[in-house]
């Protein structure tokens, strides 16, 4: 870089830090892929906090700009947003073209990205504000930020997401565009992913199984690293972060980079790593909580006009510990546990991570590949191939307590091809996704009978999907056939079997979109999808250690293996979800109601007891029923004045158990959060000031399955199912955030404090695993920087 | 260079594991206990009774167990009991006793007794508690009467008092009739 850059930057970012008036002007035009203009599309320019947004004929402008580097980043509703690099003093126009986001009916969409790239909302700077203040936290926590996500908890550390009450087999989760294939069949398996990498965080909610095949019933959480060819420079971040629930130490680092000036080719490194000791709640510690986790990846681009190419590899390594006064040995345990009130072990803080605790690996390698073809489209390849294990440790006799009581291994490749094609007037896609999988268990190491079979699968689906724009309006319908076949190896008194099975099934979309202005937008999406039961809701089988309770797949019934695929009803779910999205300069709001109907849907609840001897043991039982899930989930979001906003955020949903007339086991209470932000700006040197207070409002759920104490079970209680204690009473608890950025000379500085829980409420979750023998974590103290730099 | 150290063993593994074709082997469950026996004795002969009970598979297969009382309990008796517990899944049988015994400090057999029956102690660990391998039964009257045994395993936690905290290892209760002496 030669020294007058140089020299203008320098003065360029000396200017913007003294807070000295500049004189420069940038102007510019939105239009979309046909060119014609895109009013009320909102610019962002950084590094400063102005905001333009494009008149009628897609024109904007900046005034009083320093001379210097700046980004332009343009967000529209139903279109991807797009990023541009300028060098001011620039003299001509500027003209960004918007590409339709490939998701427009998609349902409710909210998104929180690192960048601040949003399509729904407007409020860029909050949205930032909010995934920064959420790094250290696991992924499964992070997402119940959003209206209607919630999430299903073992303890503090352990989060599966639940959207719209649906959770596990029916949540699928794209990290980086490979669709995650990690163990999530138990209750206390969270996604092996570290939210480090995104800088957007996107949750689907409506049916997008026709893209995404029968895994994405529930909804889909797309997890986006930033893309590899904004920077022309070698830059990056580094955040650290210290909790003192938990005395947690957070570190990242991310460093990317292009090989040289205009190169196509660009790379980044990223790596994170947490440590922390037991949480504590408000009135004892929680012993045998802490976490250690490593995580790394790095991805190496190629992009140019017509074609890009991706190499992307990662590896995710935790190791959690498990409260020890969870483990119960068995019924009387679990109801001296209940009954207390308290853990029965309660120890001194420490960092040592005990037993029962869980070690789980996930390295995933990515390989991507596209080409445009005029006339014709895209054509996008993508191969996955992801490693998986998962390895329990249990309290254990004897010398075998380093040895794990559940050691799995899951191999899978994934590979999709999609062509896209985009004219003026419709856009579509059509597309196949094959994927292999292979799980196996070390029973030489546990020397325990495995709870989860070995199997070998192997799935292949084909889809189309097209939009059709009119106006004012955009039409969108889509199908998907898939075919899975299954073999399972598992045993019969000691007898290998291996049941075999082939599924066949359709899923089906169709939506339509009016966009009554560019403000407000009403969308109504049906969709249609069939899912085979997954293995472990098929054949689970035994002691689950982790939960004191012997569960039992659909197809083992007293003793007995079942292997006729006439046996097995696949779940067939309808989902009807009806937005209606108002964004505003000062007022963005996001209403959604969804009615889903599922015949055969797939639970697990406690049936019975069984007597053994370690004494008798609580059953669950998978089972399946109809249900309908009826929600509504509301976000507003709005400026009062210049440096005041305020939020609001309810979710609700209603289950109910149609064929037996009773509620479900399981679904996240009504939720309503708000929060007040103050913003002063600027205060001396420090930028982007803020200061705010959340009050998230969880109440009791009300429908909670009717209680059947340990010690009161026995095999006769069919019927309406039931839970070991009362749903917890509803709490209310007070967070405080407060943050501000400094400039180091051309680099930043970010600081964040926040306060959870503040007043240090007592309070059970339902959706907690761990309410019956503790309480959730008391108050939590953060602090959080962040480092951005750019060599040169 | 650390990458590829890193990367390449896992793309090995993922393709040749991918084509793994070996049948999982039938599990011989370790640390089962499939049988608890208590032996009791006067020491007058033919005044002995054994309680057992087995659970083939243990807590984690779906067979009923079998509890059987050989012999009948007298009143007006002190007995000697002595457990012992086995692995009967293996050939020879293996012997958890020994295990039990071995690590006495982190275990304690806890015995809830109806009306005629009264257990104590005849045995202590390492820091003097009790352990409960070897008891002394005392049967005053005649009647029904139940003991339930439990065996707790009480690693860092062992107080020597009942229940106390840790894990149920074993929780088995027999049914009995003591007999006029």
């Amino acid at each position: 870089m030669g020294k007058p850059i140089l020299l203008i930057l320098f003065l360029a970012l000396a200017g913007v830090a003294n807070g000295q008036v500049c004189s420069e002007y940038l102007h510019g035009r939105i239009s979309d892929e046909t060119g014609q203009p895109l009013p009320q599309a909102v610019i962002q320019i950084e590094p400063s906090s102005y905001r333009s947004i494009s008149d009628v004929n897609g024109r904007f402008s900046f005034s009083s700009l320093c001379p210097g580097e700046y980004s332009l980043t343009v967000t529209y509703m139903g279109y991807e947003s797009a990023s541009r690099q300028v060098r001011i003093p620039l003299s001509e126009e500027v003209i960004i073209t918007l590409q339709p986001s490939r998701t427009v009916l998609k349902d409710v969409v909210i998104e929180a990205g690192v960048g601040g790239r949003s399509v729904t909302q407007t409020s860029v700077s909050l949205e930032t504000e909010d995934l920064e203040g959420l790094h250290g936290k696991p992924l499964g926590e992070s997402l119940k930020e959003i209206p209607g996500v919630s999430a299903l908890q073992t303890g503090p550390s352990i989060f599966k997401p639940v959207i719209d009450g649906l959770h596990s087999q029916r949540i699928l989760i794209l990290n980086n565009g490979i669709r995650q294939e990690g163990q999530q069949w138990g209750l206390e398996h969270a996604p092996e992913i570290d939210p480090f990498i995104a800088s957007r965080i996107e949750v689907l909610k409506g049916a997008e199984a026709v893209r995404y095949g029968s895994a994405a019933m529930g909804g889909v959480i797309i997890i986006q690293p930033p893309p590899l060819h904004e920077t022309e420079k070698t830059g990056g971040e580094i955040n650290t972060g210290f909790m003192s629930n938990n005395r947690m130490g957070i570190l990242s680092v991310m460093v990317e980079g292009t090989f040289a000036p205009q190169s196509p080719w660009s790379w980044r490194l990223q790596g994170s790593s947490r440590k922390g000791g037991d949480y504590h709640a408000p009135s004892y510690n929680l012993s045998n909580t802490g976490l250690e986790e490593f995580n790394f990846s790095g991805a190496l681009g190629f992009e140019d006009d017509r074609r890009g190419f991706e190499v992307y590899a990662s590896t995710f390594n935790t190791e959690i510990g498990i409260l020890r006064a969870a483990h119960t040995g068995n019924l009387s345990d679990l109801e001296e546990s209940i009954e207390s009130g308290r853990p029965w072990y309660v120890e001194d803080f420490t960092f040592d991570i005990g037993h029962p605790k869980q070690r789980t690996h996930h390295h995933l390698l990515k390989l991507s590949a596209h080409q445009h073809f005029p006339g014709v489209g895209r054509v996008s390849v993508l191969y996955g191939g992801q490693f998986d294990v998962r390895r329990e440790y249990d309290i254990r006799r004897a010398d075998r307590a380093g040895r794990p009581s559940v050691s799995l291994n899951l191999i899978s490749h994934v590979l999709d091809v999609s062509l896209d094609h985009e004219r003026p007037a419709h856009t579509g896609s059509l597309g196949i996704n094959v994927s292999t999988k292979s799980n196996t268990n070390d029973t030489e190491v546990t020397g325990v009978r495995p709870l989860l079979p070995d199997y070998r699968q192997l799935s292949a689906g084909v889809f189309f999907h097209e939009k059709i724009r009119r106006n004012k309006w955009t039409f969108e319908a889509g199908a998907r056939y898939d075919f899975q076949y299954l073999q399972v190896l598992t045993f019969e008194r000691n007898q290998l079997i291996k049941p075999t099975f082939n599924f066949n099934y359709l899923s089906g979309t169709l939506g339509a979109s009016i966009l009554f202005n560019p403000r407000l937008r009403l969308s109504s999406n049906l969709g249609m999808t069939s899912r085979p039961p997954h293995v472990s809701e098929l054949y689970s089988e035994g002691l689950h250690h982790g939960t004191a309770s012997i569960e039992e797949g659909l197809m083992r019934r007293e003793g007995e293996v079942i292997t006729d695929q006439s046996s097995i009803d696949l779940e067939f779910s309808r989902k009807w979800v009806n937005s209606l999205q108002y964004t505003a300069e000062r007022i963005t709001a996001d209403f959604s109601v969804y009615y889903n109907a599922i015949d055969n849907y797939v639970f697990i609840h406690p049936v019975g007891t069984r007597q053994t001897i370690r004494g008798y043991f609580p059953v669950l039982q998978y089972d399946q029923t109809d249900v309908v899930l009826a929600g509504s989930d509301l976000a507003v979001k709005a400026d009062i004045g210049k440096r005041w906003s305020v939020n609001t955020k309810i979710s609700y949903v209603y289950a109910k158990d149609i064929l037996n007339d009773d509620v479900v086991i399981s679904i996240p209470p009504a939720q309503w959060d708000n929060g007040i932000t103050y913003r002063p700006g600027s205060i001396g040197k420090l930028n982007e000031c803020f200061i705010g207070v959340s009050v998230p409002i969880t109440f009791r759920q009300h429908r909670a399955p009717r209680v059947v104490a340990p010690q009161d079970i026995d095999e006769g209680n069919s019927g309406k199912i039931f839970d070991f204690t009362q749903a917890p009473p509803g709490y209310t608890l007070l967070n405080v955030r407060a943050g501000f950025k400094l400039p180091i000379g051309d680099h930043t500085l970010g600081v964040a404090l926040s306060g959870e829980n503040l007043l240090n409420t007592s309070y059970r979750n339902y959706m907690n695993r761990l309410r019956y023998f503790a309480d959730d974590i008391g108050s939590n103290f953060i602090l959080r920087l962040s480092y951005n730099f750019l060599s040169h | 260079m650390k990458i590829s150290r890193t990367f390449f063993p896992i793309l090995v593994a993922a393709f040749s594991a991918g084509c793994d074709k070996d049948d999982p082997k039938p599990v011989n469950e370790e640390e089962l206990i499939t049988t608890l026996t208590v032996i009791l004795e006067t020491g007058e002969p033919e005044e002995g009774v054994v309680l057992r009970f087995f659970d083939e598979d243990g807590a984690s297969g779906g067979i009923a167990p079998i509890v059987t009382v050989d012999g009948a309990l007298k009143a007006g008796r002190e007995y000697a009991a002595v457990i012992e517990l086995l692995n009967e899944t293996t050939d020879p049988a293996e012997d958890i006793t020994a295990e039990i015994a071995e690590e006495a400090d982190d275990h304690l057999f806890c015995f809830s007794t109806s009306e005629h029956i009264t257990v104590s102690y005849d045995d202590e660990d390492s820091e003097g508690r009790p352990i409960g391998l070897v008891t002394t039964w005392s049967v005053s009257n005649a009647g029904d009467a139940t003991v339930t045994i439990r065996l707790r395993h009480q690693h860092g936690t062992k107080t020597g008092e009942c229940p106390g905290g840790g894990d149920t290892d074993i929780e088995v209760t027999f049914d009995l009739v003591i007999e006029e002496g």
